[in-house]
């Protein structure tokens, strides 16, 4: 239990969508242990971001708990979710959404910022992350003036900066090239394995999937397949 | 929350797009210098009108026997004791004056008109536009100087000038008439036909003398400034006066008073209605700030930033524009009230100006205080047209920003 | 978009392309409905603001200009050349009856007052006070100014012997109706001149110095006191329409040059007999078309800003229309429509709003309060103020904010015509 890193008992989201009630998730039952790789994936309408949304706190269930790292997030302000996202959560988003008008290390930077660490140990550990993802050269260069591949790796030096307990990606290769995309996962699988960050990452890219270590399938709301499961099984 | 890096990003987005601030700058700063500017004339009409209030034989405050309003005659007088001064610390002190000020009728050769005729001690009317004025011949010299000098319009109308000679009729101590004859030491020019049709001024002494009567119709006390410890003036005088009437400037001039306080008040709406007519520009453009912005400010939300950040953000850009806009708009509003220089020249309509009030050259005046208020009004502002903007943020869902 | 599109492309069918470009540009501004009501508002702000201050402001003028001349100096006054200089008692108008018919026979005249003024020493017991005695005929008074409404107490000198004086010159003097007064003068050839009047009247009017220095008896009591024949100093006159009294000036200046060529008549408007007004009124309208074009052109920077971001938003949108052969000009003059239509719905709301104001402020008046009406009397302001309903008023405002935005919209086009079609699009991203 206590390397359980993320807890989900039941949880169940309903979403009016033009007065018809749609029922994103089921009763889903959902374990993720410290230091797995985690593929989430269906078809559109399954509920795989909705999972991923109400795990990173962004969302909130009707029904059902979601514990991560420990933490009850049924009980938070919204204030609270955005700190306890901010220390121990990491988002890689499929459109990269860096701020355009801060530098890549700003962007890096700036979580660290509203961490409130000191300007130095900032600086390090932001030009540290974009050096291990291989952008340390383009530190000073604005997301304008950066390929998307490019950009997408410092979206996950943000992410891992702050040495997040999970990584939550939604369609992180959504907007890549084949090979952009195997090169992104390499790092993603690398960071799993060597720094032992967990990841979970919704997604319909079957060559995410093949990274992943475990791979959870979802369909109308709930688990359809799980290869942990089936392993055990 | 690092306050800091707020103002970085709100200084980069602001950057972001040139035309649309500069534009909005560009009106704030038309605002803002458009409030200095009318405030400060509004100011220069406001202290001219009191000055001329106060100029007018009036004083910040002055001592009058009772009844001497309603019925200002010789009859309504006191004495004063020869080393009276009042008892205010010198450096507050700009002047006093006791005067005899009573009806009088002028006779020239050919011409007769009703005047005001004023004794006074002419080294102590520094404090009222006797003090000041320029005149044709001469000034009178002393207490005792036994001509008298006349407005010029009174001169035109009498038909007479300097060196001739005239009789006022007025009313002795004793009830009955007195007529004596005077020279003209000289014609002033004042700023205003009204002052030089109604006063005619001679030596204290000798108007005492033809009245019979060593005494003074009023004591007027003018302090240094506008006039700010007028209350205190006042009070002191009343204890020692304890049997007279004592009335402030306000007292005396009641409708230059209410024109003072009226003027207070338009320029706080003036300023209302500014920036009223700029706050739907600013709205206009916190919300397309916003708006064209959602998928970063929930990107923002979504890596943990707390929702009142979020609104910190919004405000600070409006605020931070409204601050450069103040800034620039007093400086641009200072630089053209310096090429006003010595005020604007209202000579063309000097008999209008003057049933204002006011004298024909308006000195627009700037006040430290005015400029705090619409500094601080403006930043208040810039946060309140920043409310719904910031509000429209917060509502961001990071999810719905993110699916876009 | 789509339909956008297709409506462009159809370049080729021309009849219908006006109208339907302002449907294009009526349904654009609905985009963004906010943005849209935010301008309007905005206009709708300056436009009321303006038309409801500038109507408030004219109806004071009016009513300025209406109380000054009928209190008491009527809209044109005939004097002596002389007497206007220097207002010397000898300079009087002769022949006075025969002028005065020569002027009430003017078309544009309503009636004349004659007046005469001395200048004497009133005394009631022990008190004097220099006043000016004014020989009036009351019936013609009344029939041309509204003099008659200040009496405070008592009724008009009617008969010989009666005299009506100012409130504080009777207390000044310390009588009260029925008490005498001693008027004592020099008349016209150097004699004394002497009456013994009755106070039957008192009155007030806020121009101190009428209330402090003037004395109202009959005119030919006057004229036998001071040694003065078929004289008189002032016609007072009032004419069919205070609008025009410039007009019935030259025209009855030349009237009395052919009817009394000997004359030393001079014709004066009201603005010449009490430039003060005049130049306190000028002076008055300079500041509020100050303060009232800023605002105007703070809110079209404003209007300015809407498009330019409209425009720039709708980049990607210009780079298709432009794409598809969609001429520049054509995508100007929609920004311009758009302009049209969003001043159109401003201008509306503000002048409904200032025209609601200023219908029910016709209604009741404003009301300026004590002391202020004390200081405004003296610029003889009533204590209510009412509105004009006057075109100028009401279409100053509109057509300013309409040049305006017409101006904005295209500064902020400028962009469309030096646009692209490729970089448009890429510039969207």
């Amino acid at each position: 239990m206590a390397d359980d890193v993320v807890v989900c008992r039941g949880v169940t989201r309903t979403y009016q969508d033009d007065a018809v009630p749609v029922l994103a998730l089921q009763g889903v039952d959902f374990t993720v242990t410290k230091g797995e790789f985690v593929s989430l994936a269906g078809p559109s309408g399954s509920g795989k971001s909705t999972l991923l949304n109400v795990i990173g706190g962004l969302d909130r269930p009707d029904a059902g708990g979601i514990h991560v790292d420990g933490v009850h997030l049924n009980e938070l302000s919204e204030s609270e979710l955005s700190d306890l996202r901010l220390s121990k959560m990491g988002f890689v988003f499929q459109a990269y959404n860096l701020i355009p008008v801060l530098s890549a290390s700003e962007n890096v930077e700036f979580i660290l910022q509203l961490q409130g660490l000191p300007a130095a140990e900032r600086a390090e550990r932001a030009q540290a992350a974009l050096d291990a993802l291989g952008v340390g050269e383009l530190a000073h260069r604005r997301p304008g003036e950066l390929s998307g591949g490019q950009q997408q790796r410092v979206a996950v030096a943000r992410a891992i900066v702050t040495e997040p307990v999970l990584l939550l990606a939604d369609e992180p290769s959504a907007n890549l090239d084949s090979n952009t995309t195997e090169e992104l996962l390499a790092l993603l699988r690398s960071l799993n394995e060597t720094r032992g960050v967990t990841i979970l990452a919704a997604t319909h890219d079957p060559m995410v999937m093949s990274f992943a270590k475990r791979r959870v399938q979802l369909r109308d709301g709930m688990i359809a397949e799980d290869s942990a499961r089936v392993a055990v099984a | 929350m690092p306050l800091k890096l707020l103002t970085q990003l709100s200084c980069r987005n602001l950057f972001r797009h040139k035309r649309r601030n500069l534009m909005l700058l560009s009106a704030i700063v038309v605002a803002v210098a458009g409030v200095v500017v009318l405030n400060s004339l509004l100011r220069g009409f406001q202290y001219d009108m009191q000055e001329a209030a106060v100029s007018n034989l009036t004083g910040h405050a002055k001592v009058l026997a009772p009844g001497y309003l309603d019925d200002p005659s010789i009859e309504k007088s006191f004495q004063l004791a020869k080393d009276w001064r009042p008892d205010v610390a010198d450096d507050q002190l700009e002047g006093w004056a006791a005067r005899i000020r009573i009806p009088a009728v002028i006779m020239s050769e050919r011409e007769t008109r009703g005047v005001q005729f004023v004794g006074v001690d002419p080294q102590r009317e520094s404090i009222s536009f006797l003090g000041s004025v320029a005149h044709r011949g001469e000034a009178l010299q002393s207490a005792a100087d036994r001509r008298v000098v006349i407005g010029e319009s009174l001169a035109e109308q009498l038909d007479t000038d300097v060196g001739r000679r005239l009789v006022l009729i007025t009313q002795g101590a004793d009830g009955l008439n007195r007529e004596a004859g005077f020279r003209i030491a000289g014609v002033y020019d004042a700023d205003g036909e009204n002052l030089e049709k109604i006063f005619v001024f001679t030596g204290i002494e000798r108007l005492q003398a033809l009245v019979d009567a060593e005494v003074v119709t009023e004591v007027s006390v003018k302090l240094v400034g506008n006039g700010a410890g007028e209350s205190s003036i006042k009070d002191s005088l009343a204890a020692f006066f304890d049997d007279l009437d004592v009335l402030d400037w306000q007292e005396l001039e009641p409708q230059a008073a209410a024109m003072f306080l009226f003027a207070d008040a338009a320029m706080f709406i003036w300023f209302l209605i500014m920036m009223g007519a700029l706050i739907f520009g600013l709205v206009n453009t916190l919300i397309t700030a916003v708006m064209e912005r959602i998928k970063e400010l929930g990107m923002l939300r979504a890596v943990g930033m707390r929702p009142g950040a979020v609104v910190m953000q919004v405000v600070m850009e409006s605020t931070l524009i409204m601050a450069v806009g103040v800034v620039l708009g007093i400086l641009v509003g200072w630089l053209f009230i310096l090429w006003l220089g010595e005020g604007i020249d209202l000579s063309r309509w000097a008999e209008g100006v003057e049933m204002a009030g006011m004298r024909s050259l308006l000195v627009p005046r700037l006040f430290m205080n005015d400029l705090v208020l619409v500094a601080g009004l403006s930043l208040f502002f810039g946060f309140v047209a920043s409310l719904y903007p910031a509000w429209r943020a917060v509502k961001i869902k990071p999810l719905d920003a993110l699916r876009r | 978009m789509n339909e956008l599109a297709a409506s462009y492309s159809s370049a080729a069918a021309r009849p219908a392309l006006p109208m339907l470009n302002v449907r294009i540009a009526w349904r654009n501004l609905w985009r963004n409905p906010r943005r849209t009501w935010l301008t309007a508002s905005g206009i709708a702000f300056a436009i009321m603001l303006v038309v409801f201050a500038m109507a408030m402001q004219l109806g004071q003028y009016e009513l300025m200009m209406d109380n000054a001349t009928s209190m008491l100096s009527g809209h044109l006054q005939v004097q002596s050349r002389d007497f206007v200089e220097t207002e010397r008692f000898e300079d009087t108008l002769p022949g006075a009856t025969e002028l005065v018919r020569l002027v009430e026979s003017w078309p544009s005249v309503l009636s004349v007052a004659p007046r005469v003024e001395a200048f004497a020493l009133a005394s009631a017991g022990e008190r004097s006070f220099g006043a000016m005695v004014v020989g009036v005929d009351i019936e013609a008074e009344s029939r041309t100014v509204r003099f008659l409404d200040f009496i405070q107490s008592g009724h008009a000198p009617q008969g010989p012997g009666e005299a009506m004086l100012g409130s504080v010159l009777a207390r000044n003097l310390g009588v009260g109706l029925g008490d005498e007064v001693v008027i004592l003068g020099t008349g016209k050839k150097g004699g004394m001149a002497a009456m013994l009047l009755e106070v039957v009247g008192l009155f007030t009017s806020h121009q101190l110095e009428l209330d402090r220095g003037v004395l109202w008896t009959p005119l030919a009591s006057v004229q036998e006191a001071f040694g003065l024949g078929d004289e008189v100093h002032t016609l007072a006159i009032r004419t069919n329409d205070l609008a025009s009294s410039a007009d019935t000036q030259r025209a009855l200046a030349d009237h009395l040059a052919q009817g009394a060529p000997d004359s030393p008549a001079l014709v004066r408007n009201w603005d010449e007999v009490m430039p003060e007004l005049h130049q306190a009124i000028e002076i008055d309208k300079l500041g509020g078309d100050l303060f009232f074009y800023i605002v105007e052109i703070l809110v079209l920077f404003s209007v300015v800003n809407t498009f330019i971001m409209t425009v720039f938003e709708r980049t990607r949108e210009f780079g298709m229309l432009l794409s598809i052969g969609t001429r520049p000009w054509r995508i100007v003059a929609l920004v311009q429509w758009e302009a049209l239509f969003i001043w159109a719905v401003g201008a509306a709301i503000g002048l409904g709003i200032a025209a609601l104001l200023v219908f029910w402020l016709a209604e009741v008046g404003l009301y300026m309060g004590e002391q202020l009406s004390e200081y405004t009397a003296q610029f003889y302001m009533p204590e209510r103020l009412f509105p004009a309903f006057s075109i100028e008023a009401f279409t100053n405002a509109p057509l300013v904010m309409l040049v305006g935005t017409q101006l904005a919209a295209l500064v902020s086009s400028v962009r469309v015509r030096r646009m692209r079609p490729v970089e448009a699009w890429r510039a969207a991203e």
